[in-house]
């Protein structure tokens, strides 16, 4: 690791004119769960760290007219055990509730996860099928996008070195919609996932899936949706023949990779597998469940 | 979709090898004040030795545990010691031990003696006091007996002893000959709950019965068998190093080199089964490697109860139990035993 200088930001626009003021070469610490690691094994060699740990306005979780807001700072602990949260989105919760382990949650925060945009993130996949667009903030503005757009590849989004995450909103249509979150991993705590996947429906008229979205993560340079199992169930009865099949066809959507931890061909089965069972889980959940 | 099943796994695990030289040896000095010193070359690597070993020092000297400081593995000062290995620390450096204060403790009688108007052998250490066998009234504080051998007979209260568990060589004809002084056995039984989709082994429960000799502080078996689980919980279903074709490990630190966290630990019951050793010290054998030995059988065993594969080469993955549930066939065996 070699020396770096540190600067810490109060706003967001403080942080903007800070990254611009220093860069290119310069990273934001939030929670720091990635970046500490990273600095100890020289993956960053910044001239600069940002610290926006004091930004105010990067914190807060509230519903507004454009729907649930969550703060680029909010930790995975303060999702857990947002009483709004909690009651709508238990999906949020359960991928909250996975990820590395209780001191990691009280760290790190969800903006930090989603930047950090390694393909097994946990945050990722209940999001983006619950629709979540991001507002990105740089010295010429602001910009909403969707997640499918933030993500570029593995551990790279849109944001320019200058550009800061400000928050997460899952638009106002979608609160209350029942979604689920299930994750695989090779233990249960502190694991990364082989496979997660998060699906949202509403139970449309004759018990029929309606606005399904389904989103895997860890089997493709980013989190992705299955957009041929949506397409698929789509209008369709809820039945589990139909479940079944559209964990098949998410198989066809995924590029999971061959590696130590796993098979390519038992990632397949494990996403066929949870994709089944989350779109089950969510029409549970839809039945009041 | 997800089916429970129970196993069984059974183990005998020799204690104290003699195919070598396998010496503990010891120092135990009673001071003046009535505490007394062990020395010992062995080490404490958090299984809680020390703690018993000074309480075989006091049981001897019939003083409290909390009386006897211990003082060991500095390679300048202490004897040296084969090891925090083999299952060995309690029964051959505690007898060691025992031996060396047994010597000190037999000085404080020789010079007690006299005081008290007996013979050396009709004395007993107890409750910190030398006492006349039977007239327990008759009795002086250990520490002003070991204050009178130091200043008044000359002769300090201490001892020193080795133990080398007793050998008899293999005869090269027969192969034949004692290789181990003494074993101990257990039994653990796991239930376990398999997914038949992922193949994932959710080990939900374990109970291990173990038999270590006298269980000279029960709280600290419990632990050391609640900790052998958890190993044979990772050696079941998690851990395994990961070559790549040069030999080099693909998995070298612990976010690839999966063991169990507090999650993955299944609810314990552990049962001691004493069974006094007349070769142990205070009937003491060991508790330590045995109690990681059977867990994997039993939870291969109960893999099998719940979904009928037969898993012959760990960890039984997730991915490994949910081909074998595929297969099902278990043609597989040939793979994996060895040839001929």
């Amino acid at each position: 690791m070699r020396a770096f200088d540190f600067v810490s930001a109060e706003s967001a626009d403080q942080a903007i004119s800070l990254l611009s003021e220093h860069g290119p070469n310069v990273i934001v610490l939030a929670g720091g769960t990635d970046i500490l690691v990273d600095l100890k094994h020289a993956k960053h060699d910044p001239d600069v760290v940002v610290d926006i740990t004091r930004a105010e306005d990067l914190k807060g979780i509230e519903v507004n007219d454009g729907g649930l807001r969550i703060g680029a700072l909010v930790t995975h602990t303060q999702i857990m055990d947002d009483p709004y949260i909690r009651e709508n989105f238990p999906a949020l919760v359960h991928a909250a509730h996975t990820i590395g382990a209780v001191q990691t949650r009280n760290l790190g925060t969800l903006g930090g996860n989603l930047v950090t945009c390694v393909p097994s993130m946990d945050s990722g996949p209940a999001l983006m099928a619950l629709e979540a667009e991001v507002t990105v903030a740089g010295p010429d503005g602001t910009r909403r996008m969707g997640l499918e757009e933030f993500f570029v590849g593995p551990r790279k989004t849109v944001l320019e070195h200058n550009e800061v995450l400000l928050d997460v909103i899952i638009p106002r249509k979608n609160l209350g919609k029942p979604a689920d979150f299930l994750k695989f991993g090779l233990r249960k705590g502190q694991a990364l996932a082989l496979v997660n996947a998060a699906s949202a429906l509403w139970v449309g008229e004759g018990n029929t899936f309606k606005d399904v979205k389904i989103s895997l993560g860890a089997v493709a340079p980013t989190v992705i949706r299955a957009a041929a199992a949506e397409d698929f169930l789509e209008g369709r009865e809820i039945t589990p023949e139909n479940m079944a099949e559209a964990g098949r066809l998410a198989v066809e959507d995924a590029k999971p990779i061959d590696d130590f931890r796993a098979s390519a061909s038992y990632r397949r089965d494990l996403i066929a597998v949870l994709t089944k069972r989350t779109l089950d889980n969510a029409y549970r959940l839809a039945q009041g469940g | 979709m997800k089916k429970r099943g129970k196993g069984m796994g059974c183990m005998w695990y020799p204690i104290g090898f003699t195919v070598m030289a396998n010496p503990s040896a010891a120092t135990v000095k009673v001071n003046e004040d009535g505490t007394a010193t062990l020395i010992t070359g062995t080490v404490e690597t958090g299984q809680g030795s020390l703690t018993v070993l000074g309480q075989i020092a006091a049981e001897e000297l019939g003083i409290s545990t909390d009386d006897v400081h211990v003082v060991s593995a500095d390679t300048d000062a202490t004897p040296m010691d084969t090891g925090a290995i083999a299952s060995r620390t309690t029964y051959v450096t505690g007898n060691a031990i025992q031996l060396a204060a047994e010597k000190a403790k037999n000085i404080l009688f020789d010079v007690a003696a006299p005081m008290l108007g007996v013979r050396p052998d009709q004395l007993e250490a107890k409750d910190r006091r030398i006492q006349v066998k039977g007239f327990p009234q008759s009795c002086l504080p250990i520490g002003e007996v070991a204050a009178h051998a130091q200043n008044g007979a000359g002769t300090p209260a201490l001892g020193s002893a080795s133990y080398n568990p007793p050998t008899v060589a293999m005869d090269p004809e027969t192969g034949q000959g004692k290789p181990f002084s003494t074993y101990v056995y257990a039994t653990q039984i796991a239930e376990v709950e398999v997914d038949e989709e992922t193949g994932e082994v959710e080990v939900l429960r374990i109970a291990a019965a173990h038999d270590c000799g006298t269980a000279i502080n029960p709280m600290l078996v419990e632990g050391q068998i609640q900790g052998g689980i958890s190993m044979g919980v990772g050696m079941a279903i998690q851990e395994e190093m990961l070559f790549d074709d040069e030999g080099r490990q693909i998995n070298p630190n612990l976010t690839n080199y999966i063991m169990p966290t507090s999650l993955d630990m299944p609810d314990l019951e552990v049962d001691i089964v004493e069974n006094f050793d007349p070769t142990g010290p205070f009937g003491a054998k060991g508790v330590g490697e045995p109690t990681a030995v059977a867990t994997s059988a039993a939870i291969c065993n109960a893999i099998y109860d719940a979904v009928g594969a037969r898993i012959y080469n760990l960890p039984a993955t997730a991915e490994k139990v949910l081909a074998a549930i595929k297969s099902k066939d278990h043609s597989d065996r040939q793979k994996y035993l060895p040839a001929g």
